[in-house]
């Protein structure tokens, strides 16, 4: 018998060719085989000497934020754009009733900060205690700073692109506030 | 590059400056089609097919730069898959080899069975005949593509897909006797 012998129909030919699939890895698969690379020299990780401070920033700003950070950049700065300017994006005063708004707003920021991690734009976050701790004179409105909530920070081209990426955090459609101050060279 | 599937560019980019971003932009497109060929290969076992398509990654970055585009990466990168995993089955040959000795005689069509019973007989085939069915049948490989993919002879391919192939629709058959016996 040779092979022509057992040549499919094509109806079977389709059925087994219909077996072909893709399938979604975990994301513990990718953080495992770019760590085996690296410990093996074969990729450059940026500034590996942040990676602990990062990480635990963002692991920080998953208890606002959802976690979603880790799955991007654990750079000290953005994949891929080492020398732009950073930005703080201080997010001011959105306060949630139910449990049930805090998981969608969890859910929100996840996607938001994964997106912007993924574009090599986030470089950390953080989410603040409600209470703030003061040194100094007074001065008027002294309590405000404790309306800040968390902070990001990004990288950027200008300031019109800081604001544009800033301007998608679902901050602003929660009624918050954004407060965008560029971090001055050192 | 006009044309190009952006394979090249982005390993030239890694190779460049082993670049983190352009290797897991490789990793994120190609991953997904090769975990799938893994878990057939495994027979659904999912936890072994990440295992194998890790082992796989770790090779493909480590001999990227002396390959030579001869066939797509995708192709290249399976060829790891199917290696890592034929190492890690090291009976597939003794397991080949007693299937082949039981010639089955029923070869009738299976052009009506289940999804479910396709996969389970795939998933039952020993493991060489799995190999071949899965890399051309279900994969779509030429048997060129398998003979460099496995180091075997173009022939030893098409043969080893006949016999696969027999077996096959034996498995089926004999389920459906087995369905007809309990109904």
């Amino acid at each position: 018998m040779n092979a022509d012998d057992q040549d499919w129909t094509a109806g079977e030919g389709a059925q087994l060719k219909a077996l072909r699939v893709e399938k979604a890895p975990s994301e513990a698969l990718e953080d495992s085989v770019i760590n085996e690379i690296a410990r093996r020299g074969l990729v450059a990780r940026a500034r590996p000497a942040t990676w602990a401070r990062t990480l635990a920033a963002l692991t920080a700003a998953a208890a606002l934020f959802g976690g979603g950070l880790l799955l991007g950049s654990r750079s000290g700065r953005a994949a891929g754009a080492p020398d732009l300017p950073r930005y703080l994006l201080l997010l001011e005063g959105v306060d949630t009733s139910t449990v049930e708004e805090e998981a969608q707003r969890v859910a929100e920021y996840r996607a938001w900060a994964h997106r912007e991690a993924r574009a090599g734009r986030l470089v950390s976050g953080e989410k603040l205690e409600p209470q703030a701790l003061t040194l100094g004179a007074e001065r008027p409105q002294a309590a405000g700073g404790e309306a800040v909530r968390g902070f990001f920070i990004i990288v950027a081209k200008s300031d019109a692109e800081a604001l544009s990426i800033a301007g998608g955090c679902p901050q602003l459609r929660h009624g918050g506030r954004i407060v965008v101050r560029k971090i001055a060279p050192t | 590059v006009k044309g190009s599937n952006g394979d090249p560019e982005l390993a030239a980019s890694f190779l460049a400056r082993r670049d983190e971003a352009a290797f897991r932009a490789l990793y994120r497109k190609h991953t997904p089609a090769l975990l799938g060929l893994a878990t057939r290969l495994a027979s659904g076992r999912a936890a072994e097919a990440e295992e194998i398509v890790q082992e796989a990654w770790v090779r493909a970055a480590e001999r990227l730069e002396a390959f030579r585009w001869r066939s797509s990466l995708r192709t290249w990168l399976s060829g790891f898959v199917v290696n890592v995993w034929r190492e890690r089955s090291r009976s597939a040959l003794r397991e080949t080899a007693s299937a082949a000795a039981v010639e089955p005689g029923d070869s009738a069509p299976f052009a009506s069975v289940e999804r479910i019973d396709l996969e389970r007989a795939v998933a039952g085939l020993p493991n060489g005949f799995r190999a071949a069915v899965v890399l051309h049948d279900v994969e779509g490989f030429t048997h060129e593509e398998i003979a460099e993919l496995l180091g075997i002879d173009p022939g030893t391919s098409r043969s080893q897909l006949a016999r696969a192939r027999r077996n096959l629709r034996a498995s089926l058959s004999s389920n459906d006797a087995a369905m007809r016996r309990t109904s």
